[in-house]
């Protein structure tokens, strides 16, 4: 169970406690990769792009997955989804859907938009554990 | 003086007035009825005045009486011989021509109300009644003072009542319509052609008849001119069709005036000339000359026996004949001129009425579909509002929640150590709190979003759908040893598979859980026409009905419409495997989504069958 460990995380994730709660999960399933924080939808673009305070080289390494929260002040994660999706540089990295909806409804709908996998929040071990295997069986271990 | 008095004083003279214009009139007609006597008889065919005095009570009422009073007293007393006997008669007469009036007055009251009697069919039969009936009284009065007072020899006493009721009941049908209609307000606009056309119509009349009446005989000589006089009728439905009852009397009037005065000047079909005055020629330069028939006074023109031979009794019958033919021609035209006109009238106003009607029906309809529509648009709005509110209300309620139950989890993980065995007890209850928080508030989630989101319509094999539930629920069913029955085998319809899917997986789940009997059943189904099967829950009439049935505890009857309400639960929390209380409002707001229905039997401690619909209707 591991991700390249030389890739890093993106958490895009407006919630402090549902951040720890992820973090908690991701150091628990046992993996060490180097992990970024935006807390809304146009860091998160901003540090995609490298502009703004991610300006500058080795500030915004390109990550090798995108945790991405949807319900965000500012841009939201569909937004952001969609943005990365048409980017031809960007639309390779693996996306993992924070959720809080059970609704099969909605989870058809964002991977519609192009996530690869998803999370019912809160974050627990065992999802971060089943994304990863996710994402490993199309990727794969592409990490 | 106060001004009540003097307006009572201005009523009175008011009444003055009119009693003396009305005895004035009357008067003035009996003068002129007398110009309209047939030759050789003192009997006018009409008596105008009968025509005045209706018309005066039609629109004065009854309180108009002493003008006909006067009126006739004065009539009679010119015409009668100026004796003892001609003064009683006079007045005998005077009371029988008021009393006439009245009591047609009474009659055409009792029979058509206060309303215009010319404008329907109906009506005009009863007014043609009327002035019969009240005809009958200044007849018989008239005739039996007359031979009281020895004017006239009991012999003809019949003849003189019979042309006495005749000319009044002809000048009533002719002359108050005339006069009742020009107090009318008339119905159309005179314009243009149409004035050209009434013109037309009221040459062409009088022309035609006098044609018909006038002294023809030089170049057409036929026997039958006696029925040709009722040629005159198209020309009347001509009025009656194109014009009011206004115009169609007034027609009827014309022909008549033309009709009397030509065979008074003896000539047209209804003059039989005397076998014993000589020729015509002869005859007409007597004309204006009254002579005095004591065998056949008719009407109030009546004069002493004078000084002329005794006629023969060919003469007599002959006058009679003439009189009697010319008056039933003036009635039956009256009455053909006002029952058309009456006809014509009231289709034309049953077609006003009908097209109003239409009219504030079709404005009706519009204002009152605009207001459902508002009252929809509100109502749309304030549903979405809600749902709008309760979706962002719960999501928002769901984050902090969420980070309650986490550090929770973290203080459970994180201190272990340091928290005794109490401690953890009351975090984990703190868990299981928040756990059920969040199962409330998704509840009401899923609920808004029934409300909120469109259907996803799409053909469904309802019978593989249940499958699956079953098959995921089979591991549950199979713990509490449920056996799930499938009645008939259900078809594809078209609905939201998801959430048609909800609405069975919680039926069957409700089913399964309110259940302590020791063997337990689920009963799956759905009802036909044809599904009078034994022991099937469904009624008869209700098709494409599906029907979710079980053995289990049943609902009390007083709790069976609350079981759909949001959040009422019928048992304790913990009990039946617990709930939110949402899962039956959910799935009723799906039927009705659906455009269907849903309701439910339940009988305590056997069982309860929830049905429902999945189309309107």
């Amino acid at each position: 169970m591991a991700l390249a460990p030389d890739r890093s995380i993106l958490l895009v994730e407006d919630s402090p406690e549902d951040r720890e709660a992820t973090v908690r999960a991701i150091k628990k399933a046992g993996l060490t990769n180097a992990l970024f924080w935006c807390d809304d939808g146009d860091k998160a673009l901003d540090y995609l792009y490298q502009r703004g305070e991610y300006a500058g080289p080795g500030k915004a390494p390109r990550p090798g997955v995108i945790l991405l929260d949807l319900n965000m002040p500012g841009s939201d994660g569909r937004e952001v989804l969609v943005i990365v999706r048409n980017d031809p540089n960007l639309k390779s990295i693996p996306i993992v859907v924070l959720t809080t909806s059970t609704d099969v409804r909605d989870i058809e709908a964002v991977m519609a938009l192009g996530a690869n996998s998803y999370i019912v929040k809160p974050v627990g071990v065992d999802g971060v554990v089943k994304a990863v295997q996710q994402l490993q069986s199309i990727w794969k271990l592409q990490f | 003086m106060t001004s009540a008095t003097s307006g009572r004083w201005a009523a009175w003279w008011a009444w003055v007035l009119e009693v003396a214009a009305v005895a004035i009139l009357y008067y003035a007609a009996g003068r002129i009825g007398l110009t309209l006597q047939l030759p050789d008889t003192n009997a006018s065919p009409v008596w105008p005045p009968s025509g005045i005095g209706f018309a005066a009570v039609m629109l004065l009422g009854y309180r108009i009486w002493p003008g006909i009073t006067i009126g006739a007293f004065l009539a009679n007393l010119h015409t009668l011989p100026p004796t003892a006997a001609g003064l009683g008669a006079s007045c005998g007469i005077c009371f029988g021509n008021t009393l006439e009036h009245i009591l047609g007055l009474f009659v055409l009251r009792r029979l058509v109300g206060s309303r215009n009697p010319l404008e329907r069919a109906s009506d005009v039969f009863w007014f043609v009644l009327a002035a019969g009936v009240g005809c009958l009284i200044a007849s018989t009065n008239g005739a039996t003072n007359l031979w009281m007072w020895k004017i006239i020899p009991g012999s003809i006493y019949g003849q003189v009542w019979l042309a006495w009721w005749l000319g009044d009941v002809a000048g009533i049908l002719i002359l108050a319509p005339v006069i009742f209609t020009l107090f009318q307000q008339s119905e159309f606009g005179w314009r243009g052609m149409r004035v050209l056309e009434a013109i037309a119509l009221f040459v062409l009349l009088a022309a035609v008849t006098q044609f018909l009446f006038g002294d023809n005989r030089g170049w057409l000589d036929l026997e039958l001119m006696d029925s040709l006089a009722y040629a005159v009728v198209p020309g009347i439905a001509w009025a009656a069709f194109r014009f009011g009852p206004r115009e169609t009397a007034l027609a009827a009037a014309l022909v008549s005036a033309v009709a009397i005065v030509n065979t008074s000047n003896g000539s047209g079909p209804f003059y039989r000339q005397p076998a014993d005055i000589g020729p015509r020629a002869v005859r007409s330069s007597d004309e204006g000359s009254t002579i005095t028939l004591p065998e056949l006074n008719a009407g109030e023109g009546t004069q002493m026996p004078g000084g002329t031979a005794e006629p023969s009794d060919l003469t007599r019958r002959q006058r009679a004949e003439s009189l009697l033919m010319l008056q039933i021609f003036v009635v039956a035209i009256a009455i053909t001129a006002a029952m058309l006109a009456g006809a014509v009238t009231e289709r034309d106003r049953s077609e006003q009425a009908l097209r109003d009607l239409n009219a504030t029906l079709e404005q009706r309809v519009v204002a009152r579909t605009a207001e459902l529509k508002q009252a929809n648009e509100a109502l749309e709005r304030s549903n979405q509002e809600l749902d709008d509110f309760a979706y962002i209300a719960s999501h928002d309620l769901r984050e902090p929640l969420r980070g309650i139950n986490t550090y929770s989890t973290f203080l459970l993980e994180d201190y272990q150590d340091k928290l005794d065995e109490e401690g953890q007890s009351k975090l984990n209850t703190l868990q299981r709190l928040t756990r059920r928080m969040e199962s409330l508030i998704d509840s009401l989630l899923t609920y808004s979003r029934v409300g909120r989101t469109e259907l996803a319509v799409q053909e469904t094999n309802l019978g593989e759908m249940l499958a699956e539930i079953l098959d995921s629920l089979d591991v549950v069913l199979k713990e509490r040893g449920v056996e799930v029955r499938i009645q008939q085998p259900l078809p594809t319809v078209r609905c939201d598979r998801v959430r048609v899917g909800e609405v069975f997986r919680n039926l069957i789940t409700n089913a399964m859980k309110y259940n302590d009997k020791p063997e337990k059943w689920i009963e799956v189904g759905r009802c036909n026409t044809d599904a009078a099967l034994e022991g099937s829950p469904c009624a008869e009439g209700f098709p494409a009905t599906f029907y979710v049935r079980d053995n289990g505890i049943g609902i009390r009857e007083k709790h069976l419409d609350s079981v759909f309400r949001m959040f009422k639960r019928l048992h304790g929390r913990d009990q039946y495997g617990g709930g939110t209380g949402v899962g039956l409002t959910i799935v009723k707001k799906i039927v009705e989504r659906h455009g269907g229905q849903i309701w439910l039997q339940s009988t305590f401690g056997e069982g309860t069958t929830f049905f429902f619909t999945l189309q309107r209707g």
